[in-house]
């Protein structure tokens, strides 16, 4: 960096370096003098639910909103694309060769590794939920119907008879459609994001 | 100061494990998407305080690792195969935390905790140098399997804008696996700022510019160590002929690469003396340097040991303390005082003081309970002792104080 830069940087009140907060002369001024407050600056109002009433729920077991995308304002922090997202793939830098190997054998291989991953296709469609997607939502469902006292069997994924019966059971207890299915404002009731 | 590990209850587990523990709301909101990574029900374990577990038994029967409850286990409950209670510390693991268990050991060992700046990926054991103030004396073992820890370890953290630091031991001695592990991090914790400690000597190999332009990482910081403006000085302090050559030879390798570089000093009676020349030093010949941090000395591992070589009191280092930091602040150059008690600066350098020591090992002593700057103060390491006590140690009065809380402006 030269050093005309550097002047630049310390006239500018800026900090390079994340994380620390360094102690730097002239902050900036907050707003121009001349601001006015304006009907159009009203702070936005956010519709309170977890999931959008638009979102795409590929769970609900009806297709009538599959085109849409809009599910990305409720998805920001994760990992900026829109909709649903696959989990992401960590795969290796191709160029380097893994010259490290697992932990000592005493411990066995690969300590860390999930015993029994589950290996969802890589590429999952946006209109089928795999197996173990729907069932991960399933346990999430029961859980939640659990919690609440609608559910007292295994939560096992499974959308059985006792499971559709209790979230039947929750529907009409909260004003919802009894449908016995994972729509947006069943999930959305039970605080449940989709995925 | 919240400890990073505790006992729980024996339980019976075969292999280690790495473990994210997750509250049942946090499962029905999020699922899986806690983790930043993959994962998998495998990977969790559920908070079940013991109202929780004696209303609803059947969330037992949840797929996943195991269950966590932050207490004894009530009178009559039922428990899962993997169920840890009775922890003797019921702060240390909360929700959101990733856990590591070893088999035949109840001691339980945080690895991330949700929300803290201080979160650490720790590379390994060994090291190429052997500094007469290490904190973590170096040992020579093969723990590559850090490696695979630290990637599983990322896979589990929360997203989120946290400060992660990697540390050792020397990361670089594992080339490979550092580079496997901060292009982890881009992809999966794109959000969080790293922060690597090096002594920067391995960097000499012009091989790592390519790997690290190529890397890329927009949040990457690399804190390296540099103890003097001589070679005698720095190679005899970090006790390795030929370092201070090679640490300078990798910060240009480094400049080259375009990374953000800050120099560590760490204050003893052995760098102190020259302390503007470095700053001096630091300005002509490293002029790509984003911050210097002047660091009090912690007084832990090699330290004790080498007490009588080290130990200055800060206060007879205030003087080219005072010079260095100045030198640098007024030509452009970041610059921060870390560990050191605002009691022993004077008021004119407590714009540089920051509040440097991570949340897990800080803590303030009796002398401190009276004084009115506390909230704003380093405070000490926990392994603080009077040995390593300044004489200059004294609670701040609110009068004093104010006159700190001006000059920082």
């Amino acid at each position: 960096m030269k050093l005309l830069e550097r002047w630049k940087i310390l006239l500018g009140g800026i900090t390079l370096l994340p994380g620390a907060a360094f102690a730097q002369a002239n902050p900036l001024p907050l707003a121009n003098a001349d601001w006015q407050p304006s009907d159009k600056l009203q702070p936005p109002v956010f519709a309170d639910t977890l999931n959008a009433a638009d979102a795409v729920n590929i769970y609900a077991a009806h297709r009538s909103h599959s085109s849409h995308r809009s599910h990305s304002s409720h998805s920001s922090h994760y990992s900026g694309s829109g909709g649903y997202s696959a989990p992401r793939y960590y795969s290796p830098p191709a160029t380097t060769t893994r010259s490290y190997s697992a932990p000592s054998a005493s411990t066995g291989s690969s300590a860390y590794s999930p015993p029994g991953s589950a290996t969802p296709a890589a590429s999952a469609t946006r209109k089928r939920p795999s197996n173990d997607q729907k069932s991960n939502l399933v346990m999430r469902v029961q859980t939640a119907l659990a919690v609440r006292r609608y559910y007292q069997g295994a939560v096992d994924g499974v959308m059985g008879n006792a499971t559709r019966g209790a979230l039947m059971a929750f529907q009409s207890d909260s004003s919802l459609t009894v449908n016995g299915r994972m729509d947006t404002a069943t999930l959305n009731a039970l605080g449940v994001r989709i995925p | 100061m919240l400890a990073k590990e505790t006992h729980f209850a024996p339980h019976a587990i075969t292999e280690p494990r790495l473990l994210k523990v997750i509250s049942v709301e946090e499962f029905i909101e999020k699922g899986l998407a806690v983790c930043a990574g993959d994962a998998c029900l495998s990977d969790l374990l559920v908070w079940l305080p013991s109202d929780m577990l004696l209303q609803n038994p059947h969330l037992l029967s949840l797929p996943v690792a195991g269950f966590i409850t932050p207490g004894t286990l009530p009178e009559g409950a039922q428990s899962a195969p993997l169920h840890l209670h009775s922890p003797s510390d019921q702060q240390v693991v909360q929700p959101g935390d990733v856990i590591a268990l070893t088999p035949s050991s109840t001691l339980v060992r945080v690895l991330y905790r949700r929300g803290s700046d201080s979160n650490l990926l720790f590379m390994t054991d060994r090291c190429n140098s052997l500094c007469l103030m290490c904190s973590q004396p170096p040992k020579d073992i093969d723990d590559r399997w850090h490696i695979e820890e630290n990637l599983r370890l990322i896979d589990l953290m929360d997203a989120g804008e946290e400060n992660l630091g990697i540390s050792g031991g020397e990361p670089t001695l594992y080339r490979d696996g550092l580079l496997e592990i901060l292009a982890k991090c881009k992809a999966v914790l794109p959000e969080k700022s790293i922060h690597v400690l090096s002594n920067g000597r391995l960097f000499k190999d012009p091989s790592w510019i390519a790997a690290l332009s190529s890397l890329g990482h927009p949040q990457l910081s690399w804190g390296i160590p540099l103890y003097a403006d001589n070679a005698a000085d720095h190679d005899h302090v970090v006790q390795a002929a030929g370092a201070y050559s090679e640490t300078l030879q990798g910060l240009y390798n480094l400049a080259r690469a375009k990374q953000i570089i800050e120099i560590r000093v760490v204050l003893s009676r052995l760098t102190a003396p020259r302390l503007p020349e470095l700053a001096h030093y630091v300005f002509r010949n490293l002029p790509f340097v984003r911050h210097v941090a002047l660091m009090g000395i912690e007084s832990t591992g090699l330290a004790r040991k080498h007490h009588e070589a080290l130990w200055i009191d800060p206060l007879d280092y205030q003087e080219p303390l005072s010079q260095a930091a100045w030198f640098l602040f007024n030509r452009g150059v970041p610059v921060s005082i870390y560990n050191l008690p605002l009691c022993l600066i004077p008021p004119h350098l407590s714009r540089f003081a920051r509040q440097s020591i991570s949340d897990w090992k800080n803590l303030f002593i009796d002398a401190c309970q009276q004084c009115a700057a506390i909230d704003s103060c380093s405070g000490f390491f926990k392994s603080h002792t009077d040995r390593w006590q300044s004489r200059g140690i004294h609670p701040l009065s609110t009068v004093a104080y104010e006159a700190y809380a001006r000059s920082a402006l």
